[in-house]
């Protein structure tokens, strides 16, 4: 079909006639066209973008990922390797572990100091802490979590372990997320923690699935690619 | 508009995997209200808070509370630790909505997105109830230990 034509031969709808322009090629097109005049890509629930992106997407070349998304169609992109995913993920985890330290220290030595108030001294404040070492690590992964994996991953699209690997987190239009759904998305991975084995089975799923998200990118839709180099 | 396995896959794994622990948790843990049994045998921790100043912490009773649940006794768990009973509530609740979603999503329904937003919208409500109870049940059981004091 020639890129002149005013009707599509694939749905008859007139093209080329609006301020819509094709996410994937950048070709004009109808308000109304379901597929592209141009490289036929479908067009259902694609952004109004200008021609040569989508609305806010970053210079990086990789189209916004529209698989796993109702009425859009999957497209490329440029997914983020599970092993850098594992790596970020470590470093991160490196960050919850200081968070743990720091809290246990301020709320042992604060039992100790009111054990030791109370006449039973550090050994007493210690022993059979079992709340305390329970909730640490819930406790720690939702607070370092609110700023590594809300405020620097909806602000500069990568947490401090992402940064490293050089990936970041984009919605489905390429965009950073909002801080609710980097929120959400935080809450989910929580959540799976008191479940044995699902933060594992989290972990690895990259690694057979095609949009190599794991489970809490499901939730809310997300997506961890390269960053531009 | 047929469905496809990888699209099902990651809900129908998770409401299976918390489907399967909840039930491993029954058939290995027991509860009364005096103490949790590994395999019948008794755990003997106390809780430091409680020994120390006498008032229950944020997570004292969960553990008797969620496996008592996980056995139908949703009244006593409820009056143990009121969060432990939604716990075991809403997460079989989710992990049978996704199963569902799972099945919607196998079958190509068109039902499924709006299954999926609802679902999601319960999930975060559900949280929300869940965070409130716990911290309520919580702060009435931290009152009632003041004033028997």
């Amino acid at each position: 079909m020639s890129s002149q034509a005013a009707f599509c031969t694939g749905c008859g709808v007139g093209t080329g006639t609006g301020n819509r322009f094709c996410f994937n090629c950048g070709a004009a097109a109808d308000p109304a066209a379901v597929v592209c005049i141009k490289c036929g890509v479908a067009l259902q629930g694609a952004p109004h973008a200008a021609p040569g992106g989508y609305p806010g997407a970053p210079a990086t070349g990789y189209a916004p990922p529209l698989g796993g998304m109702p009425g859009v169609q999957p497209m490329a992109m440029d997914y983020a390797t599970w092993a850098n995913r594992v790596i970020g993920y470590l470093i991160d985890a490196v960050l919850i572990g200081v968070g743990m330290l720091i809290i246990w220290f301020i709320a042992g030595s604060l039992l100790a100091t009111l054990g030791a108030i109370g006449g039973e001294g550090m050994h007493g404040a210690f022993a059979g802490s079992c709340c305390l070492m329970i909730m640490l690590f819930p406790l720690a992964t939702f607070l370092v979590g609110l700023f590594n994996r809300v405020y620097l991953v909806s602000t500069r699209g990568a947490s401090i372990g992402q940064g490293v690997v050089k990936v970041k987190v984009v919605d489905a239009s390429g965009n950073f997320l909002t801080m609710g759904t980097a929120f959400i998305r935080l809450l989910a991975q929580a959540g799976m923690g008191f479940v044995p084995f699902l933060p594992l089975l989290d972990l690895l799923w990259p690694l057979w699935d095609e949009r190599r998200q794991t489970l809490h990118d499901k939730a809310v839709g997300c997506y961890v690619v390269n960053q531009p180099q | 508009m047929p469905g496809r396995f990888s699209d099902a896959a990651p809900a129908a794994a998770t409401g299976a995997l918390i489907l399967i622990h909840a039930g491993l948790a029954r058939f290995i843990l027991n509860a009364d209200q005096a103490s949790v049994y590994v395999c019948g045998r008794p755990i003997r921790w106390v809780c430091s808070v409680r020994k120390q100043f006498g008032v229950p912490c944020p997570t004292c009773g969960l553990t008797r509370s969620v496996v008592l649940a996980l056995h139908g006794h949703f009244l006593w768990a409820w009056w143990l630790a009121p969060g432990g009973a939604v716990a075991v509530a809403a997460g079989l609740a989710l992990a049978i909505g996704l199963l569902v979603l799972a099945g919607l999503q196998a079958t190509g329904s068109s039902a499924a997105a709006p299954f999926r937003s609802r679902l999601r919208r319960g999930a975060l409500a559900g949280a929300a109830v869940l965070l409130a109870v716990w911290l309520g049940g919580w702060a009435a059981a931290f009152s009632a230990a003041l004033h028997r004091r």
